[in-house]
């Protein structure tokens, strides 16, 4: 049978009206669009037909989203040209095979972990006790200003038309402030008020003190510390401290050596990237940048390579790596103490 | 009484639970609390469907792309006069969970199949679709990006969802087929 032309006209003319329709909700319809949208629909049943066709085509590209490998890295509009599709299983043991350690013993707990992953999981084993660990959290405001908010930290967003304003209630929290000539952004805290334009800086709240550290740009300290009728002011690599102890300065200042700034930064989340590292290193580094002492029991394990990104403070999620990976066993004692030790086919 | 979850319990508890807070407070911004919590629970319900039915590459970025779809039909409903301010949405500032590279070599065939529906698209159109769907930016922010006009973006998208579609037909994947 003879293909319609005319029919195919009306055909693709429905599907560019329906195509424009998807991307124009994608952001935001206003009363009237809202309307007249839902007319076309109506009117015949193919518009809905090819609006959901093309809906559903839309909708499951969404499965992509986050697809990029590093947040970090550059955005790339062309980040599918370079990909290639691998063969699953076969990568993985090429890899294995490069990465692991001397001990033999490991290779071969390992190897038959890997030849046995298509078969069905032991049904013996209750889930081994779940490591919990908070996170630090990262929120962003309004103005693209991003909040690093340390376990415990309490923070209160006011941000108005004519000024940026947080006010950090309890904990340590560190700012990375977007700029904005026309409206200054404050933090106080127990009464200390910082003015920041462009800035990365850290306030801490502790016994009696409030501790601030700049990494970037200027904060002005304001609020009645003025010396000779100007504003205190605090720069990159430069910490103040305000005590509320009477027997001591009111604020402190002073430079700091950039190693002690990494030093007092370290809770902050880092993406760490190890390639090719053996777990003690790795567990090190957790340790380093956590409220947190993990502890590799087997000595095999302690030399486990392993390549992989992780964000710092994303212990638990470390954790249940190992553990859905590799099957290692890891507990905690009641002084928080986390213990690694090898699966229990691996154990000798 | 010990009960053992299912597969798809255990990914949502983990991939996509530990990120409810974080995404109540984004949407907590620019609507009520009333309303952030209906979509946040819309969102379980779609999530939990989309993952019986295809893969998801990265959870929590799904969840929020997820979430502010519908939250601009949401608004929809509200009927605002005119068009609500775009929910800027950097997927970088979400995609944070642990990444295990072996996941990455081993993004399986439905993936493969999204990819290739996308690398099979005319470069301009390809480009806008990454910045669109994969990095989450906005219309504006992907024409800024591209050095174009807002024009140029909504109407390579036009063509790449009509594309899309037809490479999805071609390759006979309807919706009708997915459960």
């Amino acid at each position: 049978m003879k293909p319609n032309p005319q029919k195919q006209r009306a055909s693709m003319k429905r599907e560019e009206t329906a195509a424009e329709w998807i991307i124009k909700q994608d952001h935001g319809l206003t009363a009237a669009q809202q309307d007249e949208f839902n007319e076309w629909l109506s009117n015949d049943p193919h518009n809905r037909k090819a609006y959901s066709e093309l809906f559903f085509a839309w909708e499951e590209i969404d499965r992509l989203a986050g697809f990029q490998s590093s947040p970090q890295a550059p955005v790339n509009p062309n980040l599918l040209d370079d990909w290639t599709p691998t063969s699953r299983r076969i990568n993985r043991w090429i890899y294995w095979c490069g990465a692991l350690p001397i001990a033999a013993t490991v290779v071969l707990s390992f190897g038959i972990f890997f030849n046995s992953r298509s078969h069905v999981e032991p049904e013996v084993v209750e889930p081994a006790q779940e490591i919990v660990f908070e996170r630090v959290r990262k929120q962003q405001l309004p103005d693209g200003s991003v909040v690093s908010l340390n376990r415990g930290a309490v923070i209160d967003v006011e941000f108005t038309g004519s000024a940026r304003m947080v006010r950090l209630l309890e904990g340590e929290a560190n700012f990375v402030v977007a700029k904005n000539q026309e409206k200054p952004f404050w933090v106080e805290a127990k009464g200390v008020k910082l003015r920041a334009v462009g800035t990365t800086f850290n306030v801490r709240i502790s016994q009696g003190e409030i501790d601030v550290i700049v990494t970037e740009g200027t904060v002005a300290i304001e609020g009645g510390y003025e010396e000779n009728g100007s504003e205190p002011f605090l720069e990159a690599n430069h910490r103040a401290v305000f005590s509320f102890d009477p027997s001591v300065p009111e604020i402190e200042i002073e430079q700091l050596a950039e190693d002690t700034v990494e030093v007092e930064l370290l809770w902050i989340p880092k993406l760490i990237d190890f390639e090719n590292v053996p777990l003690s290193l790795i567990v090190d580094e957790f340790n380093r940048r956590n409220p947190i002492h993990i502890v590799i029991q087997d000595k095999e394990l302690q030399e486990l390579r392993l390549s992989s990104v992780f964000w710092s403070d994303n212990v638990a999620g470390f954790i249940r790596l190992l553990k859905a990976k590799f099957q290692i066993q890891a507990f905690s004692t009641e002084d928080g103490t986390i213990y690694l030790t090898l699966p229990t086919y691996a154990q000798k | 009484m010990k009960t053992r979850l299912k597969e798809k319990e255990i990914w949502f508890i983990e991939e996509i639970l530990p990120h409810e807070n974080r995404l109540r407070g984004w949407l907590q911004t620019r609507f009520s609390v009333l309303e952030a919590d209906d979509i946040i629970q819309e969102s379980f319900r779609k999530i939990l469907n989309a993952y019986s039915s295809g893969p998801i590459v990265n959870p929590p970025a799904y969840l929020f792309v997820t979430a502010r779809n519908l939250a601009y039909n949401s608004i929809r409903r509200m009927q605002y006069e005119k068009p609500p301010m775009a929910m800027e949405l950097d997927l970088r500032l979400i995609v944070d969970e642990l990444r295990d590279p072996l996941e990455e070599l081993s993004i399986n065939e439905e993936c493969q199949f999204l990819i290739q529906a996308i690398r099979a698209l005319p470069r301009r159109c390809r480009q806008v679709i990454t910045l669109r769907k994969i990095y989450g930016y906005s219309l504006k922010e992907v024409a800024t990006i591209l050095g174009v006009s807002v024009k140029t973006v909504d109407a390579q998208s036009c063509i790449a969802v009509r594309k899309c579609r037809e490479y999805f037909e071609r390759y006979g994947i309807k919706e009708s087929r997915k459960k």
